[in-house]
């Protein structure tokens, strides 16, 4: 089941950024602030943003919420603090998917430990932004316009869906490019659900329903193979091992 | 004006406006002074090996027959070129033609008449100073062996030696080192002259008349004193009075002084010096890469964008005004200096062409008035640089584009852009992820196709990629700026498109190979 709730902690410009980003994504994005911020706040700015503080009993905010229905982001601007959050939030809802930042590798380890689901390491993602735009100009714009959907191109996530005609099918011998005019760049095999098949690695794996097929292609040609082979609904994360 | 002087004007206008002329003196200049010259090094290194050769010439002629040729060579080859070089250095020193235009021209302003003979002396006052300089000394008496058959003279060899602190740069930096303890030597030299002075002559009068003694000269008496003062000792001539003894006393004691006063100013002056002698030798450095990343502020983004970088093979220089954060980077193994990016005098200093050898300028300081100062600055020397800037605050964006900087990189957007991803399709950014950080050996690379594949290849099919088990995510096609994803087999490929290819590393460096040489190493 897809959340329906974005629960951020932290009101800063990453927690802004990360409201803007959400807001057509979710059915409600909410915040929680820490007291001395959200005292600043005007009355009319108050709406579905909460109070909160490191000290408070999680029980009452776990109460509101169902696990499965939430993803939680973790944008407080101290990576002590985020750790605190996260280890409160995991022992209150233990399935729910909690996305935090860190400021870099060594805090990404700690998050992890705590019960992050995944983090987002500030420092190594905008280093590694710089250094594409400067080394690799065409590919960076070209991912940009890819992950961020700012151009026709799109890159989807396909689970075959049972007696597709693809099924049990070797994946090399599938005309991928000329028939379907997508390009699948990798596969995760359903039984070994935590690597990546790249198929430039040349495995020609045997395709399985259950197995996602990473492709990279324009908008109607992956709803198209998404209707032939796909399962009716878009792969989430949670079938998708850390 | 009489007619020396209108002849001595129109003749200095005639050499500024001749360009050949002009040309020759800079590329002299150049090739003798300028240590940023590429070609410099190899007439220093032309010199250095005539200075020994000269002197191994001097050595084997003690007590061997050295060949005629050899000795021709010294005297005459080795004499000649180090003339000429004397005379270029006489005739670059100063520009006379520059001197007396300058002199003509404010003598108009002045209304007063212009006087022939006060230029001459103008002239000869600048190339005299030239001539009295030590080092034009030194030359001059390098020189001497070419014009003296005398063996004594010969001995002026060995001025050649003192040559090799125009060529190497390491004695010219101990040089100015011990020139900054002038004063200290001065003195310590005039102490010491007096206490030998005073021994020498003490010695003399308690010691010339003894029929034991060996001191029977005043030359004998100031000999035993500098071989005492300097605490060599050789002990062929000793004191043999008490008198003479309690002389000795005085002057150990006053030994032991000299010694070590000299000693403690040599070392005081390189412990000072000594930053600002690494530092000029790290700007000379900076001077000498071809291409790198010019990066301004070392704060925490640069630390990750400096190692990145340099993985990938790129030389990267880093620039900050915080010496405690140079000597982080330093201390890292980083190539970095303590010159503040914003300021235009730092590049003048560093002597750098930004167009020829800087990729690019990233602005990194955590800072967005620091990082608009710094990007302006650039700007205002050169347009076409490129220019990559952080940005703090969403509010000074405008300016950081006012300011001419083409990349800005906003940390907040991008970490709520990726945030967005990780929401949706966590599987795709995943492989996205692992394509970035190329840890799965599979890589995403950008591939110019230039005017040698041109020749052979236009047409997608003829690229062979199953072969090497490429995917072609698609041709940029640089003159519409426009990016062809999927192009199948019929598509034409143009010089100057960029190829985004994936595949495992060392099969791309086949598939480039190929395409340059068109030969499967398969």
């Amino acid at each position: 089941m897809r959340p329906k709730y974005a629960i951020i902690f932290g009101y800063n410009e990453y927690a802004k950024q990360i409201t803007a980003h959400l807001e057509s994504e979710y059915d409600k994005v909410i915040s929680y602030i820490l007291p001395h911020t959200y005292n600043r706040l005007k009355e009319e700015e108050k709406k579905d943003r909460f109070e909160f503080d490191l000290s408070d009993n999680w029980d009452e905010i776990g109460a509101q919420y169902n696990e499965d229905e939430i993803i939680i982001y973790c944008a407080l601007d101290d990576d002590a603090e985020n750790i605190f959050l996260t280890i409160s939030l995991r022992e209150v809802f233990k399935t729910s998917f909690i996305i935090t930042l860190g400021q870099n590798s060594e805090s990404e380890d700690k998050l992890l430990l705590a019960g992050a689901s995944k983090v987002i390491p500030i420092l190594q993602t905008t280093a590694n932004i710089i250094t594409e735009i400067l080394e690799k100009p065409v590919i960076t714009q070209l991912l940009h316009d890819i992950l961020f959907e700012q151009s026709d191109l799109k890159i989807a996530q396909i689970t075959i869906k049972k007696d597709a005609h693809i099924d049990k099918k070797k994946l090399n011998d599938i005309a991928w490019q000329e028939h379907y005019g997508v390009i699948v760049i990798a596969v995760v095999d359903k039984e070994l659900s935590t690597s990546f098949l790249f198929t430039s690695k040349g495995y020609n794996h045997a395709l399985d329903a259950g197995d996602i097929l990473v492709v990279v292609g324009y908008d109607k040609d992956i709803d198209a193979l998404e209707l032939e082979v796909g399962e009716s609904y878009e792969t989430y994360w949670r079938n998708w091992g850390r | 004006m009489n007619f020396l002087a209108r002849w001595t004007v129109d003749f200095s206008y005639y050499l500024r406006a001749n360009k050949p002329y002009q040309n020759i003196k800079t590329f002299f200049k150049n090739l003798l002074d300028n240590n940023n010259y590429p070609y410099k090094r190899y007439f220093d290194m032309m010199m250095i090996a005539l200075i020994f050769t000269s002197v191994f010439i001097l050595i084997g002629e003690v007590k061997n027959d050295v060949h005629e040729g050899w000795k021709l060579f010294n005297d005459y080859v080795v004499s000649l070129i180090f003339l000429i070089e004397y005379l270029l250095r006489l005739w670059t020193y100063s520009d006379n033609s520059e001197l007396v235009i300058e002199s003509y021209e404010k003598s108009l302003y002045l209304e007063r008449p212009f006087s022939f003979f006060r230029i001459l002396r103008k002239l000869i006052r600048v190339k005299l100073k030239y001539i009295t300089s030590i080092a034009a000394i030194i030359d001059l008496l390098a020189i001497m062996p070419f014009f003296h058959q005398l063996r004594l003279l010969r001995i002026f060899i060995l001025f050649r030696v003192f040559k090799l602190f125009r060529y190497t740069k390491s004695l010219q930096h101990f040089a100015k080192v011990l020139a900054v303890k002038k004063f200290e030597f001065v003195t310590l030299f005039v102490f010491a002259s007096i206490i030998v002075f005073i021994s020498s002559v003490l010695i003399y009068i308690m010691e010339a008349n003894n029929p034991n003694s060996s001191i029977n000269t005043l030359f004998d008496a100031f000999y035993w004193s500098i071989v005492t003062i300097f605490t060599v000792g050789y002990g062929d001539i000793t004191p043999a009075t008490d008198a003479g003894r309690a002389v000795a006393i005085l002057i150990i004691i006053s030994g032991i002084g000299v010694i070590s006063f000299t000693t403690s100013i040599i070392v005081s002056a390189f412990t000072e010096k000594l930053d600002e002698i690494k530092e000029s030798q790290h700007i000379a450095d900076v001077s000498k890469i071809k291409k790198f990343y010019l990066v301004c502020g070392y704060d925490e983004v640069s630390v990750s964008v400096v190692q990145k970088l340099i993985q990938r093979g790129n030389k990267v220089v880093i620039l900050d005004s915080s010496s405690e954060k140079i000597k982080r980077a330093q201390s890292e193994g980083f190539t970095a200096l303590n010159l503040d990016p914003a300021e235009r005098a730092t590049y003048h200093k560093i002597n750098i062409d930004l167009k020829r050898q800087v990729k690019a300028v990233l602005c990194l300081r955590q800072d967005d008035v620091a990082n608009v100062y710094t990007a302006l600055s650039i700007r205002s020397m050169n347009s076409e640089i490129k220019l990559l800037s952080i940005l703090m605050s969403i509010n000074n964006k405008k300016k950081l584009e006012a300011a001419g900087v083409n990349e800005i990189v906003y940390t907040q957007e991008v970490v709520g852009m990726v945030a967005k991803e990780l929401s949706g399709k966590a599987v795709a950014f995943e492989a996205i992820h692992a394509l970035r950080s190329e840890h799965l050996g599979i890589h995403l690379e950008e591939l110019v196709f230039d005017e040698r594949m041109s020749e052979k290849f236009t047409m997608v099919k003829e690229f062979n990629l199953n072969k090497f088990r490429i995917i072609l995510m698609g041709i940029y096609k640089k003159e519409r700026e426009r990016f062809f994803f999927n192009p199948l087999g019929e598509s034409i490929v143009d010089e100057g498109d960029i190829l985004v290819i994936m595949g495992d590393k060392s099969l791309i460096k086949e598939f480039t190979l190929y395409l340059h040489t068109k030969k499967a190493h398969l």
